[in-house]
């Protein structure tokens, strides 16, 4: 009884390991969908970091001038982030 | 039946070993190929592999808790008379059941790895997978052929009960403290094979680092909650009046918890300015190694002897795996050096990043002082065949410099600035905590304290000030910018940043746990032998013997003393319990009789009153007693809540946008 159920299971994984070799062949594309999954998290981040900024701000830790100067930065990489986003979904 | 559920356990960790490898060999020949069947054939495998893990496990749990005594380990560990708790938390009390608890542990993991990434991050999965893996096979290959916990017992030899579970092991906290350990321990497998995903893979940009920061917070959190169960036991079960010895097993969980520390706080760094690329790898490499190397400091044998340490081939083979992680990591961080470096840098030395950095810096010094004196017996032992011992004045000596300066950091940097913080900011952020520091400097020096206990005191209130200024701040910020009440405003902030606040009330509690630490240095205690009816005197208190009872339990014969306290000039405290026991005291061979003290504590917030009943001799009937006064104590677990509701609330999800 205990052996049956030992070879239940190993022929049962080893059916489920195998099942996926016998299916059509279907080449790996997802390096492309990473870096735009890439691209995406890192607008994210960056809308992320100018909310930061702007309460920074708010709790004095940052001066105007500093606050200018940093959401100008981010909102410029923002830009060129979404430039390359766009890019690579007409691509696509 | 019995016996066959263990050859189920057996073949199920063989073939989870052998479904190891071929997950291994199937994603191997994906990468080469690009053919996605692979990779999908071999993270089933990895499933299977993990699943497999699970049920050996989980027979070895019944096996214990069926009291199936041809096992050598259920024998070795388990008794009948063995409470049920105590059955289960067997599985980790030795050697063979803990390194398969490990894998237990890995494989869990691993399953959420992969459930969780199942349709996403389908570049770095793969290696994410098998390096999980062959972390997997290592074990697995221990448990298989070098320390095996399905071994029978040797042919012919039939054992009606078992040894039973060390009676200090015999505690609830210690039935929770070590798989909370070893889920931190286990947890930094993935921070790090995420790390190394990363590094092969070429993507070094923080995409890696989004992916693991509540893996690590949690592998964090768990580790931290398993270092102070293990002080709470320390202090409740061993009693010699203390929470932290700087014990070799102690110090191998302190050193990956200091480097996670440091990696958490540098991790900030790298998603915000996009700097430390390098260092975090270093770091995350460092927490993974130390976390496998406190597993072998204390499964190899090597603190006791390097002897027994080299008569087992256990220590040689994990320390062989300690070099091969650092080896073959640091070799891929060698070779991606050049994809690693950015442009950003620090640009001024009182700004938030250096903040950091210098906090990165004195966790990393700590846990080099930790580790050298924890290594050094073993070094000496090696070098000049004599263990030389250094013992908690070294530690403590060191330490205490290192710790008060890292409280004084958990104070300024919060409050600095990114990039640059300026001179008029830098006034109006600590002018109040400045002048409320000095105040109580005037106050803790009339008290009469001096030295590191002042400092540490005065540091607590510059911390406490900065901290409540930051969320007074807050909620002034939101007023004014939303117009909200104070409730609304603290909670809006409280979910909008909870890193950020999180991170603060996680401060607190360590200001709070300091308060704790320092109260040792006013400790007072006394040994004493009376018999009843006699009183004796400690710092302003009375205790007085009045009454010896005996009862017999199940697996344990007690002496429980009933100590009356109380207060010089003001009246009764309490009455304490301290109880004097004799473990498998039915057992005929009287070597097998493990005596053992189980102590009673009266807390409060001020003190503990702390009782040991050390011996009891039945022919002068004369009993002997350890008392101890503990200032503050108290404040070292209510700093651990506050500790821990602080990371939940920085762990805690936010709410998905649909």
């Amino acid at each position: 009884m205990e052996l049956l159920l030992i070879f239940l299971i190993f022929i049962s994984s080893v059916i489920f390991v195998a099942q996926p070799l016998f299916q059509p062949a279907v080449l790996d594309t997802s390096k492309t969908k990473a870096e735009l999954a890439a691209l995406e998290s890192e607008k994210l981040s960056l809308y992320h970091q100018i909310k930061q900024v702007e309460m920074e701000r708010d709790l004095s830790l940052l001066s105007e001038e500093d606050y200018q100067s940093a959401r100008q930065r981010l909102k410029l990489e923002a830009s060129q982030v979404i430039g390359r986003i766009n890019i690579m979904k007409v691509k696509r | 039946m019995i016996h066959s559920m263990a050859t189920l356990g057996t073949v199920s960790q063989s073939l989870a070993l052998g479904f190891t490898v071929l997950s291994i060999i199937l994603i191997a020949q994906f990468l080469r190929s690009g053919d996605t069947r692979l990779y999908v054939s071999g993270r089933r495998s990895a499933v299977i592999a993990a699943g497999l893990v699970i049920l050996s496990t989980l027979v070895l749990l019944r096996e214990l808790i069926q009291s199936n005594f041809n096992l050598e380990y259920v024998a070795h560990y388990t008794s009948i008379a063995t409470p049920l708790l105590y059955k289960i938390s067997a599985l980790w009390a030795g050697q063979a059941g803990s390194l398969l608890f490990w894998v237990f542990i890995v494989a869990g993991y691993i399953l959420i790895v992969i459930y969780q990434n199942r349709t996403v991050n389908k570049v770095m999965m793969p290696w994410v997978i098998m390096i999980l893996m062959a972390i997997q096979f290592f074990f697995l290959y221990m448990t298989n052929f070098i320390t095996n916990p399905f071994s029978p017992v040797e042919a012919g030899i039939i054992i009606s009960d078992g040894n039973g579970l060390n009676p200090l092991l015999q505690n609830v906290t210690m039935a929770i403290h070590p798989p909370t350990l070893y889920l931190g321990y286990v947890g930094f497998a993935i921070p790090f094979t995420f790390a190394m995903a990363a590094l092969i893979t070429g993507d070094t940009s923080a995409t890696w680092i989004k992916l693991i920061r509540r893996w690590t917070l949690f592998t964090w959190l768990a580790l931290g909650i398993g270092i102070l169960l293990g002080a709470w036991w320390a202090y409740q079960e061993l009693g010699w009046g203390g929470y932290w010895a700087w014990d070799p097993v102690e110090n191998a969980s302190l050193m990956p918890w200091l480097t996670a520390t440091a990696f958490i706080h540098s991790i900030i760094i790298q998603e915000k300015r996009d700097m430390l690329r390098v260092w975090n790898m270093i770091l995350i490499i460092i927490t993974f190694t130390l976390s496998i190397f406190g597993t072998f400091l204390t499964r190899s044998g090597i603190m006791s002897s390097v002897h027994s340490f080299t008569a087992s081939s256990l220590g040689p083979l994990f320390l062989g795996f300690v070099f091969l992680i650092l080896a073959g990591s640091f070799l891929l961080l060698y070779k991606r050096l050049p994809m690693l470096r950015t442009k950003n840098r620090i640009e001024s030395f009182v700004s938030r990043e250096s903040g950091f950095l210098f906090n990165n810096v004195i966790f990393i010094v700590m846990c080099f002082a930790v580790f050298w004196g924890t290594m050094f017996p073993v070094l000496t032992e090696a070098v000049r065949g004599t263990k030389i011992t250094v013992g908690a004045p070294f530690f403590n000596q060191v330490n205490i410099p290192i710790g008060l300066s890292l409280l004084f950091l958990t104070g300024i940097g919060p409050v600095l600035a990114w990039r640059r913080t300026s001179k008029q900011v830098l006034i109006k952020q600590f002018s109040l905590p400045v002048l409320v520091s000095l105040v109580a400097l005037g106050v803790f020096i009339l008290r009469g304290l001096q030295g590191y206990v002042m400092i540490s005191f005065v540091l607590a209130v510059f911390v406490t000030t900065t901290i409540v200024l930051e969320f007074a701040r807050g909620i002034a910020a939101r007023h004014r910018r939303f117009n909200e009440s104070v409730v609304l405003a603290f909670w809006q902030m409280l979910r909008k940043n909870r890193h950020r606040y999180g991170g603060y009330i996680v401060h607190f509690g360590i200001v709070l746990m300091f308060v704790g630490f320092t109260g040792k240095a006013f400790n007072r205690e006394i040994e004493t032998a009376i018999r009843t009816g006699d009183k004796f005197h400690l710092s302003g208190y009375e205790f007085e013997l009045q009454e010896i009872e005996t009862e017999e339990r199940p697996n344990h014969f007690a002496w429980i003393a009933h100590l009356k306290v109380v207060k010089l000039g003001v009246g009764p405290v309490t009455h304490l319990f301290p109880e004097k026991r004799i473990y498998f005291h039915r057992n005929p061979d009287q070597r097998k009789h493990q005596p053992h003290s189980e102590l009673d504590i009266h807390t409060t917030l001020k003190q503990d009153i702390y009782s040991v009943f050390s011996g009891y001799d039945t022919k002068t009937k004369s009993a002997s007693f350890k008392i101890m006064i503990n200032p503050l104590v108290s404040w070292v677990w209510i700093g651990s809540y506050i500790f821990v509701l602080g990371t939940l609330i920085a762990l805690w999800p936010n709410r998905r946008k649909k």
